[in-house]
């Protein structure tokens, strides 16, 4: 796997884990980012504000979904999925977990 | 004040986008640190290690940044970004300067030389009808901005888009209509051949003054819009940078 096909996959990856993120209901970045964490108990996890180009470009993409809520006088993003991005989480989800799984058959000990 | 004003504003210096993305950038950064130290402080962490755990996780760094940038640059942007910013407002202006003069001036003396009345294109009329909804939503949006200065940017952007919508529409059926008039000539030359020169001379006449007034609203309305589309952008930078980065808790009025 070269470097590029790599970049690809983490970036393919953190666009799943937001995705699936979302399924859960509507959420703002930073809930997303906690559940990613939390949900993966510290595996996954976002910092650095990498979140913000990721959700950026899923929204551009269509496959979430931005609006501003009012809450307490204040605005706040909220994201959610679309129908494209379903598609898109079950396309690519499926593809990530064929390469884990691959991944995994490497690691296991050779009977 | 939220805590992160020194942060944000750091921030704010190297976030180079266009207006309005680069307050929206900002509004949700500013409301998800809070967002997030909050939820933090509420399940019994310390506030300042909720501070930190929010910007590490939250705070874009330059490389972020920059890709943040790369989402957001507008095409024009990717394309002019190879040029020095001299040259490229040299040229811009040189460009607006040209195009403005050449479809203003022109068209203009066509018009006033002709008189399209005795016999006009039939694509005259839908030309005059777009002309009549150019000047309607321009000046209505030049009269909330001036007059009534209802400077509400959710407002002040709800209909712009017609504006170069009408400039694209008229410029169409100038073409359209010159070309199908153009066969419409030709339909009428082939029936009778003697009559060639008056008809052509008939269509040069009157598609040259349909032309001229589809290229006059067409300019009026790139005009119309351009003009509008910098004051409403003036407006929401005004209020991004009167307000600061960060959103105080009684304010809701950013784009």
């Amino acid at each position: 796997m070269s470097t590029t096909d790599l970049q690809a996959l983490v970036r393919t990856v953190n666009e799943v884990l937001i995705l699936a993120s979302l399924r859960s209901g509507r959420k703002h970045g930073y809930q997303i980012a906690l559940d990613v964490e939390r949900d993966s108990a510290g595996v996954f996890g976002f910092q650095h504000g990498t979140l913000y180009p990721i959700l950026h470009r899923l929204e551009k993409n269509g496959q979430i979904e931005g609006d501003w809520d009012h809450e307490g006088g204040r605005r706040r993003k909220v994201y959610s999925l679309t129908d494209s991005g379903r598609e898109y989480l079950e396309r690519e989800g499926l593809r990530c977990r064929q390469v884990f799984a691959a991944f995994n058959d490497l690691l296991e000990p050779s009977t | 004040m939220n805590g992160f004003e020194q942060e944000l504003r750091r921030i704010a210096d190297a976030l180079d986008l266009p207006q309005p993305v680069r307050s929206r950038v900002l509004v949700e950064l500013a409301a998800d640190l809070e967002d997030l130290r909050a939820t933090l402080v509420s399940e019994g962490m310390d506030d300042e290690e909720a501070r930190q755990h929010a910007l590490t996780t939250l705070l874009p760094t330059e490389e972020t940044l920059e890709e943040l940038r790369g989402v957001h640059r507008p095409l024009y942007q990717r394309l002019v970004d190879r040029f020095s910013e001299g040259t490229r407002h040299r040229v811009e202006r040189l460009l607006l300067t040209g195009v403005s003069v050449v479809a203003l001036v022109g068209p203009s003396r066509v018009l006033l030389s002709l008189d399209p009345s005795t016999s006009p294109s039939a694509f005259v009329w839908p030309l005059l009808g777009l002309a009549a909804a150019t000047m309607v939503i321009g000046l209505g949006k030049l009269f909330q901005l001036h007059v009534a200065k209802d400077h509400a940017p959710a407002r002040l952007r709800s209909g712009m888009f017609l504006l170069p919508t009408l400039a694209a529409a008229s410029a169409a059926v100038g073409f359209t209509g010159a070309v199908l008039d153009f066969y419409s000539v030709a339909e009428a030359i082939e029936a009778d051949a003697s009559r060639q020169g008056a008809l052509v001379l008939r269509w040069l006449r009157q598609d040259t003054a349909m032309l001229a007034l589809a290229l006059l609203v067409t300019v009026a309305a790139a005009l119309l819009w351009f003009l509008a589309a910098v004051r409403v952008v003036r407006i929401e930078q005004a209020e991004a940078e009167a307000l600061g980065p960060v959103l105080p808790s009684e304010s809701g009025s950013l784009p």
